[in-house]
Protein backbone atom coordinates (compact mmCIF):
# COMPACT_ATOMS: atom_id res chain seq x y z
CA UNK A 1 0.00 0.00 0.00
CA UNK A 2 1.03 3.48 -0.95
CA UNK A 3 0.43 5.17 2.35
CA UNK A 4 1.38 8.71 0.52
CA UNK A 5 -1.20 8.22 -1.93
CA UNK A 6 -4.37 6.64 0.25
CA UNK A 7 -3.39 10.20 3.07
CA UNK A 8 -3.48 12.40 0.24
CA UNK A 9 -6.74 11.35 -1.47
CA UNK A 10 -8.30 10.54 2.10
CA UNK A 11 -6.71 14.54 2.67
CA UNK A 12 -9.40 15.82 -0.45
CA UNK A 13 -12.15 13.47 0.46
CA UNK A 14 -12.53 14.70 4.15
CA UNK A 15 -11.95 18.30 2.75
CA UNK A 16 -14.94 17.35 0.09
CA UNK A 17 -17.23 15.72 2.51
CA UNK A 18 -16.99 18.85 5.02
CA UNK A 19 -17.34 20.95 1.97
CA UNK A 20 -20.32 19.14 -0.14
CA UNK A 21 -21.90 18.91 3.69
CA UNK A 22 -24.29 22.14 4.08
CA UNK A 23 -25.29 21.63 0.19
CA UNK A 24 -26.17 17.61 -0.26
CA UNK A 25 -26.84 17.42 3.47
CA UNK A 26 -30.33 15.85 3.98
CA UNK A 27 -32.77 17.41 6.75
CA UNK A 28 -34.70 20.63 7.83
CA UNK A 29 -33.32 24.16 7.09
CA UNK A 30 -30.64 24.88 8.84
CA UNK A 31 -29.60 21.31 10.28
CA UNK A 32 -28.74 19.00 7.15
CA UNK A 33 -27.28 16.96 9.58
CA UNK A 34 -27.83 13.68 7.54
CA UNK A 35 -24.35 13.74 4.83
CA UNK A 36 -22.86 11.36 3.85
CA UNK A 37 -19.13 10.50 4.84
CA UNK A 38 -16.90 10.20 1.54
CA UNK A 39 -13.66 8.81 3.98
CA UNK A 40 -15.24 5.82 5.05
CA UNK A 41 -15.66 4.55 1.47
CA UNK A 42 -11.96 5.24 1.13
CA UNK A 43 -10.75 3.21 4.34
CA UNK A 44 -13.54 0.07 3.08
CA UNK A 45 -11.71 0.27 -0.35
CA UNK A 46 -8.11 0.37 1.34
CA UNK A 47 -9.34 -2.72 3.62
CA UNK A 48 -10.88 -5.17 0.86
CA UNK A 49 -7.02 -5.31 -0.88
CA UNK A 50 -4.34 -3.82 2.10
CA UNK A 51 -3.02 -5.79 4.51
CA UNK A 52 -5.20 -6.36 7.74
CA UNK A 53 -2.46 -4.44 9.99
CA UNK A 54 -2.13 -1.58 7.83
CA UNK A 55 -5.67 -1.29 7.21
CA UNK A 56 -6.23 -1.43 10.83
CA UNK A 57 -4.08 1.58 11.67
CA UNK A 58 -5.18 3.39 8.95
CA UNK A 59 -8.79 3.33 9.61
CA UNK A 60 -8.00 4.50 13.28
CA UNK A 61 -6.10 7.61 12.09
CA UNK A 62 -8.86 8.53 9.91
CA UNK A 63 -11.73 8.23 12.16
CA UNK A 64 -9.01 10.65 14.88
CA UNK A 65 -9.14 13.02 11.11
CA UNK A 66 -12.78 12.68 12.29
CA UNK A 67 -13.07 13.39 15.32
CA UNK A 68 -11.05 16.20 15.46
CA UNK A 69 -12.71 18.28 12.77
CA UNK A 70 -16.35 17.82 14.50
CA UNK A 71 -16.43 19.36 17.93
CA UNK A 72 -18.66 18.53 20.10
CA UNK A 73 -21.17 21.96 21.78
CA UNK A 74 -19.84 22.12 25.31
CA UNK A 75 -23.29 22.87 28.06
CA UNK A 76 -23.63 26.11 29.14
CA UNK A 77 -19.83 27.40 28.46
CA UNK A 78 -20.16 28.70 25.17
CA UNK A 79 -17.52 26.63 23.82
CA UNK A 80 -16.57 23.70 22.13
CA UNK A 81 -14.66 20.21 23.28
CA UNK A 82 -12.97 17.96 20.32
CA UNK A 83 -13.84 14.22 22.04
CA UNK A 84 -10.62 12.20 19.96
CA UNK A 85 -12.07 8.45 20.25
CA UNK A 86 -15.81 7.96 19.15
CA UNK A 87 -15.08 7.66 15.62
CA UNK A 88 -11.65 6.40 15.48
CA UNK A 89 -13.12 3.56 17.29
CA UNK A 90 -15.72 3.92 14.86
CA UNK A 91 -13.73 3.51 12.00
CA UNK A 92 -11.87 0.87 13.13
CA UNK A 93 -14.58 -1.53 14.14
CA UNK A 94 -15.73 -0.50 10.49
CA UNK A 95 -12.21 -1.68 9.13
CA UNK A 96 -12.03 -4.93 11.67
CA UNK A 97 -15.80 -6.04 9.93
CA UNK A 98 -14.63 -5.51 6.04
CA UNK A 99 -11.57 -7.51 6.99
CA UNK A 100 -13.47 -10.21 8.91
CA UNK A 101 -16.05 -10.44 5.99
CA UNK A 102 -13.46 -9.50 2.77
CA UNK A 103 -12.74 -13.01 1.52
CA UNK A 104 -16.57 -13.64 0.59
CA UNK A 105 -17.10 -10.18 -1.03
CA UNK A 106 -16.40 -9.98 -5.12
CA UNK A 107 -13.67 -6.57 -4.59
CA UNK A 108 -14.40 -5.21 -7.87
CA UNK A 109 -17.86 -4.81 -8.03
CA UNK A 110 -19.23 -1.30 -6.91
CA UNK A 111 -22.31 -2.58 -5.46
CA UNK A 112 -19.28 -4.69 -2.39
CA UNK A 113 -18.20 -1.07 -1.99
CA UNK A 114 -21.43 0.30 -1.53
CA UNK A 115 -23.09 -1.96 0.82
CA UNK A 116 -19.95 -2.51 3.00
CA UNK A 117 -20.16 0.99 3.17
CA UNK A 118 -23.29 1.46 4.03
CA UNK A 119 -22.65 -1.58 7.30
CA UNK A 120 -19.49 0.02 8.10
CA UNK A 121 -20.54 3.51 8.53
CA UNK A 122 -23.62 2.02 10.46
CA UNK A 123 -21.43 0.33 12.70
CA UNK A 124 -19.21 3.03 13.38
CA UNK A 125 -22.47 5.33 13.99
CA UNK A 126 -23.75 2.53 17.03
CA UNK A 127 -20.10 2.44 18.05
CA UNK A 128 -19.73 6.39 18.36
CA UNK A 129 -22.85 6.67 19.82
CA UNK A 130 -22.20 4.14 22.39
CA UNK A 131 -18.85 5.37 23.45
CA UNK A 132 -20.33 9.16 23.81
CA UNK A 133 -23.55 7.90 25.50
CA UNK A 134 -21.21 5.92 27.64
CA UNK A 135 -19.84 9.20 28.53
CA UNK A 136 -22.86 11.13 28.71
CA UNK A 137 -23.59 8.56 31.66
CA UNK A 138 -20.62 10.25 33.93
CA UNK A 139 -20.50 13.74 32.50
CA UNK A 140 -23.53 16.02 31.50
CA UNK A 141 -20.83 18.60 30.46
CA UNK A 142 -21.83 18.00 26.77
CA UNK A 143 -25.44 18.93 24.39
CA UNK A 144 -25.95 14.98 23.70
CA UNK A 145 -29.54 13.09 22.36
CA UNK A 146 -28.44 9.64 21.59
CA UNK A 147 -31.71 8.63 20.60
CA UNK A 148 -31.82 11.15 17.89
CA UNK A 149 -28.37 11.05 17.34
CA UNK A 150 -28.35 7.23 16.33
CA UNK A 151 -30.99 8.01 14.15
CA UNK A 152 -28.78 10.78 12.25
CA UNK A 153 -26.29 8.46 11.77
CA UNK A 154 -28.42 5.86 9.85
CA UNK A 155 -29.25 7.64 7.71
CA UNK A 156 -25.83 8.83 6.91
CA UNK A 157 -24.67 5.24 6.53
CA UNK A 158 -27.53 5.01 4.26
CA UNK A 159 -26.38 8.03 2.36
CA UNK A 160 -22.60 6.77 2.53
CA UNK A 161 -23.53 3.77 1.09
CA UNK A 162 -24.99 5.99 -1.92
CA UNK A 163 -22.12 7.82 -2.63
CA UNK A 164 -20.28 5.08 -2.42
CA UNK A 165 -21.08 3.93 -5.74
CA UNK A 166 -19.53 6.51 -7.36
CA UNK A 167 -16.51 7.25 -5.45
CA UNK A 168 -16.01 3.38 -6.65
CA UNK A 169 -15.93 4.41 -10.01
CA UNK A 170 -13.36 7.06 -8.75
CA UNK A 171 -10.99 4.69 -6.46
CA UNK A 172 -11.09 2.17 -9.08
CA UNK A 173 -8.41 4.32 -11.60
CA UNK A 174 -6.22 5.20 -8.22
CA UNK A 175 -6.07 1.32 -6.92
CA UNK A 176 -2.47 0.83 -8.95
CA UNK A 177 -1.54 4.49 -7.35
CA UNK A 178 -2.32 3.60 -3.96
CA UNK A 179 -0.49 0.69 -4.32
CA UNK A 180 -3.54 -1.67 -3.93
CA UNK A 181 -3.66 -5.09 -5.33
CA UNK A 182 -6.23 -8.43 -5.63
CA UNK A 183 -4.23 -10.93 -3.98
CA UNK A 184 -6.44 -13.54 -5.64
CA UNK A 185 -5.15 -11.23 -9.03
CA UNK A 186 -1.72 -11.23 -7.90
CA UNK A 187 -1.40 -14.90 -7.14
CA UNK A 188 -2.71 -15.41 -11.16
CA UNK B 1 4.76 -24.63 14.05
CA UNK B 2 5.09 -21.75 11.15
CA UNK B 3 1.49 -20.50 11.81
CA UNK B 4 1.90 -20.22 15.74
CA UNK B 5 4.68 -18.24 15.15
CA UNK B 6 2.51 -16.30 12.63
CA UNK B 7 0.00 -15.64 15.33
CA UNK B 8 2.54 -14.84 18.00
CA UNK B 9 3.54 -12.16 15.85
CA UNK B 10 0.20 -10.75 15.01
CA UNK B 11 -0.26 -10.46 18.64
CA UNK B 12 2.65 -8.63 18.90
CA UNK B 13 1.75 -6.53 15.78
CA UNK B 14 -1.81 -5.25 17.43
CA UNK B 15 -0.93 -4.61 21.27
CA UNK B 16 0.21 -1.41 20.04
CA UNK B 17 -3.09 -1.20 18.29
CA UNK B 18 -5.07 -2.28 21.65
CA UNK B 19 -3.33 -0.28 23.81
CA UNK B 20 -3.90 2.70 21.35
CA UNK B 21 -7.86 2.07 21.79
CA UNK B 22 -7.78 1.78 25.32
CA UNK B 23 -5.90 4.84 25.63
CA UNK B 24 -8.22 6.86 23.11
CA UNK B 25 -11.58 5.39 24.81
CA UNK B 26 -10.37 6.39 28.27
CA UNK B 27 -9.67 9.96 26.92
CA UNK B 28 -12.74 10.15 25.88
CA UNK B 29 -13.94 9.52 28.98
CA UNK B 30 -12.49 12.25 30.69
CA UNK B 31 -14.60 15.45 31.14
CA UNK B 32 -14.35 18.46 28.66
CA UNK B 33 -12.42 20.84 30.36
CA UNK B 34 -9.14 18.15 30.58
CA UNK B 35 -9.69 18.01 27.00
CA UNK B 36 -8.85 21.82 26.15
CA UNK B 37 -5.58 20.66 25.13
CA UNK B 38 -6.98 19.08 21.67
CA UNK B 39 -8.45 22.06 20.64
CA UNK B 40 -4.72 22.43 19.37
CA UNK B 41 -4.57 19.74 16.85
CA UNK B 42 -7.95 20.34 16.32
CA UNK B 43 -6.70 23.82 14.74
CA UNK B 44 -4.12 22.13 12.75
CA UNK B 45 -7.00 19.80 11.37
CA UNK B 46 -8.83 22.51 10.71
CA UNK B 47 -6.58 24.79 8.90
CA UNK B 48 -4.87 21.57 7.17
CA UNK B 49 -8.17 20.97 5.82
CA UNK B 50 -9.78 24.54 4.76
CA UNK B 51 -7.96 24.53 1.33
CA UNK B 52 -9.94 21.76 0.40
CA UNK B 53 -13.06 22.42 1.57
CA UNK B 54 -13.76 26.14 1.26
CA UNK B 55 -13.51 25.84 -2.37
CA UNK B 56 -15.63 23.13 -2.49
CA UNK B 57 -18.11 24.71 -0.26
CA UNK B 58 -18.09 27.35 -2.20
CA UNK B 59 -18.40 26.26 -5.43
CA UNK B 60 -21.37 23.60 -4.39
CA UNK B 61 -23.01 26.84 -3.23
CA UNK B 62 -22.82 28.23 -6.54
CA UNK B 63 -23.48 25.01 -8.52
CA UNK B 64 -27.15 24.54 -6.42
CA UNK B 65 -27.76 28.51 -7.59
CA UNK B 66 -27.62 28.91 -4.14
CA UNK B 67 -25.56 31.68 -3.65
CA UNK B 68 -25.84 33.92 -0.94
CA UNK B 69 -28.34 35.87 -1.25
CA UNK B 70 -30.74 33.19 -2.98
CA UNK B 71 -33.47 35.95 -4.07
CA UNK B 72 -34.57 36.89 -7.59
CA UNK B 73 -34.54 40.58 -7.43
CA UNK B 74 -32.79 42.42 -9.70
CA UNK B 75 -28.87 44.00 -8.49
CA UNK B 76 -30.47 47.21 -7.99
CA UNK B 77 -33.38 46.48 -6.42
CA UNK B 78 -31.80 44.37 -3.74
CA UNK B 79 -28.96 47.09 -3.03
CA UNK B 80 -31.97 49.40 -2.40
CA UNK B 81 -33.69 46.81 -0.63
CA UNK B 82 -30.29 46.31 1.54
CA UNK B 83 -29.55 49.96 1.98
CA UNK B 84 -33.58 50.26 3.29
CA UNK B 85 -32.82 47.42 5.57
CA UNK B 86 -29.95 48.56 6.76
CA UNK B 87 -31.11 52.44 7.43
CA UNK B 88 -34.29 50.78 9.53
CA UNK B 89 -31.86 49.30 11.56
CA UNK B 90 -30.01 52.28 12.19
CA UNK B 91 -32.33 53.81 13.00
CA UNK B 92 -33.50 51.46 15.96
CA UNK B 93 -30.39 51.18 17.19
CA UNK B 94 -29.94 54.47 17.52
CA UNK B 95 -33.49 54.65 19.61
CA UNK B 96 -32.48 51.59 21.60
CA UNK B 97 -29.26 53.29 22.10
CA UNK B 98 -31.74 56.39 23.27
CA UNK B 99 -33.35 54.34 25.52
CA UNK B 100 -29.56 52.35 27.07
CA UNK B 101 -28.55 55.94 27.78
CA UNK B 102 -31.38 57.71 29.24
CA UNK B 103 -30.93 54.43 31.83
CA UNK B 104 -27.21 54.90 31.83
CA UNK B 105 -27.99 58.18 33.01
CA UNK B 106 -30.68 56.81 35.71
CA UNK B 107 -27.35 54.82 36.46
CA UNK B 108 -25.60 56.92 37.11
CA UNK B 109 -27.43 59.31 39.44
CA UNK B 110 -28.14 56.59 41.52
CA UNK B 111 -24.11 55.02 41.08
CA UNK B 112 -24.65 52.03 39.37
CA UNK B 113 -21.79 50.92 36.88
CA UNK B 114 -22.36 51.59 32.95
CA UNK B 115 -22.39 49.08 30.66
CA UNK B 116 -20.06 49.31 27.91
CA UNK B 117 -21.33 50.47 24.26
CA UNK B 118 -21.08 50.26 20.64
CA UNK B 119 -17.83 52.39 21.01
CA UNK B 120 -14.32 50.59 20.01
CA UNK B 121 -15.50 48.44 17.34
CA UNK B 122 -14.75 47.53 14.18
CA UNK B 123 -16.82 45.35 11.39
CA UNK B 124 -14.79 42.99 9.65
CA UNK B 125 -15.98 41.13 5.98
CA UNK B 126 -15.09 37.54 6.92
CA UNK B 127 -15.33 34.91 4.57
CA UNK B 128 -17.07 31.50 5.27
CA UNK B 129 -14.54 28.86 5.15
CA UNK B 130 -16.65 25.71 5.98
CA UNK B 131 -19.47 24.66 8.43
CA UNK B 132 -19.04 21.63 11.26
CA UNK B 133 -21.47 19.47 13.25
CA UNK B 134 -21.15 20.31 16.93
CA UNK B 135 -22.26 18.14 19.10
CA UNK B 136 -26.33 18.79 18.49
CA UNK B 137 -26.05 21.81 16.21
CA UNK B 138 -23.52 23.29 14.30
CA UNK B 139 -21.00 25.95 13.56
CA UNK B 140 -19.53 27.90 11.02
CA UNK B 141 -15.77 28.91 10.51
CA UNK B 142 -14.63 32.36 9.37
CA UNK B 143 -11.56 33.71 8.32
CA UNK B 144 -11.53 36.62 11.16
CA UNK B 145 -9.84 35.88 14.29
CA UNK B 146 -7.77 36.90 17.08
CA UNK B 147 -5.19 38.89 14.85
CA UNK B 148 -8.31 41.13 13.61
CA UNK B 149 -9.75 41.53 17.24
CA UNK B 150 -12.35 38.90 17.04
CA UNK B 151 -13.31 37.62 20.83
CA UNK B 152 -15.30 34.72 22.17
CA UNK B 153 -18.94 36.52 22.11
CA UNK B 154 -18.70 38.92 19.27
CA UNK B 155 -21.86 39.09 17.02
CA UNK B 156 -21.94 37.77 13.46
CA UNK B 157 -24.14 39.61 11.09
CA UNK B 158 -24.79 38.65 7.63
CA UNK B 159 -24.93 41.88 5.31
CA UNK B 160 -24.57 43.69 8.97
CA UNK B 161 -28.14 43.88 9.76
CA UNK B 162 -29.14 39.43 9.91
CA UNK B 163 -27.62 38.16 13.05
CA UNK B 164 -26.06 35.23 12.00
CA UNK B 165 -24.69 34.13 15.78
CA UNK B 166 -21.81 34.86 17.90
CA UNK B 167 -18.32 33.85 17.91
CA UNK B 168 -17.69 30.80 20.64
CA UNK B 169 -14.75 28.78 22.11
CA UNK B 170 -11.38 29.61 21.89
CA UNK B 171 -10.51 32.23 18.95
CA UNK B 172 -7.80 31.03 16.35
CA UNK B 173 -4.78 33.40 15.25
CA UNK B 174 -6.65 33.53 11.71
CA UNK B 175 -10.47 32.12 12.02
CA UNK B 176 -13.03 31.80 14.78
CA UNK B 177 -16.14 29.29 14.91
CA UNK B 178 -19.34 31.19 14.91
CA UNK B 179 -22.47 29.02 16.74
CA UNK B 180 -25.78 29.61 14.85
CA UNK B 181 -28.80 31.85 16.61
CA UNK B 182 -30.45 28.78 15.70
CA UNK B 183 -28.01 26.68 17.27
CA UNK B 184 -30.09 24.60 20.45
CA UNK B 185 -26.96 25.70 22.60
CA UNK B 186 -27.37 29.41 21.41
CA UNK B 187 -29.23 30.72 24.26
CA UNK B 188 -27.95 31.66 27.18
CA UNK B 189 -25.32 30.20 29.23
CA UNK B 190 -27.25 30.49 32.97
CA UNK B 191 -30.04 31.69 34.45
CA UNK B 192 -33.54 30.92 34.74
CA UNK B 193 -34.05 31.67 31.20
CA UNK B 194 -31.26 29.24 30.19
CA UNK B 195 -31.33 28.42 26.16
CA UNK B 196 -33.48 31.23 25.42
CA UNK B 197 -33.13 34.30 23.75
CA UNK B 198 -34.97 37.57 24.21
CA UNK B 199 -36.80 39.10 20.96
CA UNK B 200 -39.09 41.77 19.87
CA UNK B 201 -41.23 42.47 17.31
CA UNK B 202 -42.20 45.92 16.31
CA UNK B 203 -46.09 45.67 15.59
CA UNK B 204 -46.34 47.98 12.22
CA UNK B 205 -43.27 47.23 10.66
CA UNK B 206 -43.64 45.80 7.31
CA UNK B 207 -41.12 45.69 4.02
CA UNK B 208 -39.64 48.86 4.22
CA UNK B 209 -41.56 50.78 6.99
CA UNK B 210 -41.38 51.74 10.65
CA UNK B 211 -44.69 52.80 12.98
CA UNK B 212 -44.22 56.31 13.42
CA UNK B 213 -43.37 55.69 17.54
CA UNK B 214 -41.72 52.06 17.02
CA UNK B 215 -40.30 52.01 20.57
CA UNK B 216 -44.20 52.13 22.05
CA UNK B 217 -44.88 49.36 19.49
CA UNK B 218 -42.23 46.76 20.78
CA UNK B 219 -44.00 42.97 21.83
CA UNK B 220 -41.46 41.05 23.95
CA UNK B 221 -41.30 37.26 22.92
CA UNK B 222 -39.12 34.87 24.60
CA UNK B 223 -37.16 32.22 22.15
CA UNK B 224 -35.60 28.88 22.24
CA UNK B 225 -33.88 27.20 19.37
CA UNK B 226 -35.97 24.01 18.18
CA UNK B 227 -32.79 22.72 16.77
CA UNK B 228 -34.42 22.75 13.10
CA UNK B 229 -33.13 25.74 12.06
CA UNK B 230 -35.68 27.98 13.65
CA UNK B 231 -36.71 29.97 16.93
CA UNK B 232 -39.78 29.29 18.89
CA UNK B 233 -41.65 30.51 21.95
CA UNK B 234 -44.07 32.86 23.16
CA UNK B 235 -44.98 36.43 23.11
CA UNK B 236 -44.89 37.52 26.21
CA UNK B 237 -46.40 41.41 26.16
CA UNK B 238 -45.32 44.62 25.13
CA UNK B 239 -42.25 45.50 26.36
CA UNK B 240 -42.93 49.39 26.90
CA UNK B 241 -46.44 49.47 27.75
CA UNK B 242 -48.61 49.48 31.26
CA UNK B 243 -51.40 48.09 28.66
CA UNK B 244 -52.12 44.61 29.71
CA UNK B 245 -53.88 43.56 26.45
CA UNK B 246 -52.18 40.63 24.26
CA UNK B 247 -50.69 42.10 21.86
CA UNK B 248 -51.16 39.65 18.33
CA UNK B 249 -48.03 38.99 16.24
CA UNK B 250 -47.95 38.23 12.45
CA UNK B 251 -47.06 35.97 10.17
CA UNK B 252 -44.07 37.73 8.42
CA UNK B 253 -43.09 40.05 11.21
CA UNK B 254 -39.79 40.53 11.66
CA UNK B 255 -38.48 39.81 15.17
CA UNK B 256 -35.29 41.75 16.18
CA UNK B 257 -32.93 41.00 19.08
CA UNK B 258 -33.44 42.71 22.30
CA UNK B 259 -31.23 40.59 24.93
CA UNK B 260 -29.12 42.47 27.67
CA UNK B 261 -26.97 39.26 27.56
CA UNK B 262 -25.94 39.71 24.21
CA UNK B 263 -23.46 42.74 23.14
CA UNK B 264 -25.14 46.29 22.46
CA UNK B 265 -23.62 45.71 19.25
CA UNK B 266 -25.86 42.82 18.55
CA UNK B 267 -29.53 44.41 19.55
CA UNK B 268 -32.13 44.97 17.22
CA UNK B 269 -30.13 42.83 14.63
CA UNK B 270 -32.35 40.65 12.45
CA UNK B 271 -32.74 37.04 14.30
CA UNK B 272 -35.80 36.58 11.17
CA UNK B 273 -39.24 36.25 10.26
CA UNK B 274 -42.72 35.11 12.21
CA UNK B 275 -43.21 31.58 9.78
CA UNK B 276 -46.46 30.59 11.71
CA UNK B 277 -48.42 31.32 14.82
CA UNK B 278 -50.80 29.77 17.03
CA UNK B 279 -52.40 30.20 20.83
CA UNK B 280 -52.33 27.87 23.01
CA UNK B 281 -55.13 27.11 25.51
CA UNK B 282 -53.94 30.17 27.89
CA UNK B 283 -54.79 32.53 24.94
CA UNK B 284 -50.94 33.08 24.83
CA UNK B 285 -49.84 33.28 21.58
CA UNK B 286 -46.41 31.28 20.16
CA UNK B 287 -44.77 31.91 17.39
CA UNK B 288 -42.15 30.35 15.12
CA UNK B 289 -39.43 32.58 13.72
CA UNK B 290 -37.25 31.65 10.81
CA UNK B 291 -33.80 33.32 9.56
CA UNK B 292 -34.57 35.16 6.50
CA UNK B 293 -31.43 33.93 5.28
CA UNK B 294 -30.27 30.14 5.76
CA UNK B 295 -26.91 29.90 7.49
CA UNK B 296 -25.87 26.93 5.36
CA UNK B 297 -25.93 29.36 2.25
CA UNK B 298 -23.94 32.59 3.44
CA UNK B 299 -20.81 32.95 1.82
CA UNK B 300 -19.64 35.68 3.56
CA UNK B 301 -20.42 37.23 6.92
CA UNK B 302 -19.43 40.69 9.15
CA UNK B 303 -18.03 40.14 12.85
CA UNK B 304 -18.46 43.01 14.98
CA UNK B 305 -15.17 42.45 17.27
CA UNK B 306 -14.82 43.83 19.88
CA UNK B 307 -11.07 43.42 20.62
CA UNK B 308 -7.92 45.38 19.57
CA UNK B 309 -6.48 43.55 16.30
CA UNK B 310 -2.64 42.92 16.19
CA UNK B 311 -2.53 43.78 12.38
CA UNK B 312 -3.98 47.04 12.10
CA UNK B 313 -7.58 46.11 11.69
CA UNK B 314 -9.43 44.01 9.16
CA UNK B 315 -11.64 44.27 6.32
CA UNK B 316 -13.66 47.57 7.85
CA UNK B 317 -16.98 48.20 7.51
CA UNK B 318 -19.01 47.59 4.13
Amino acid sequence: MNLLAVILVGYVLRGVELGLAPTIGLGPTGAKDIAPALLLPLVVYVALFAPAQSVLWLALCAGVVVDLTGPMTVRGAEAFCWLVGPGAVGYLVAAYFVLTIRGFMIKRNPLALAVLSLLGAALAGVVAVAIITLRAQFFTDMAWRPGPELLLRMGSAVYTGVAALPLSLVFRPLTGMMGLQDSHLRRR
Amino acid sequence: MLRGHAHLRQGHQRTPLALTVVMLVLLCLLPARWLTWVSWFAGLADTAIIPVQAPVRNAAAWLAGRVSAGDVDSPELAAAREEAERSRTLYLQTLEEVSVLREQVEALQSGRALSPGLMGMAQLVAPVLGEQQAGAGRVLKVRAGRSQGVVAGDPVTFRGVHLVGRVVGDVDMHFSRVQVITDKAAGSAAGPDRGRINGVVILGETDGRLPPDPMAERVQCLLTPTGDGRLSGDVAGWAARADRSQPRVEVGAIVRLSDERWPASAQMLVLGRVEREDTKPNQRQTIVVAPIFDPAKIREVIVRASGEGTNGGGGGAP
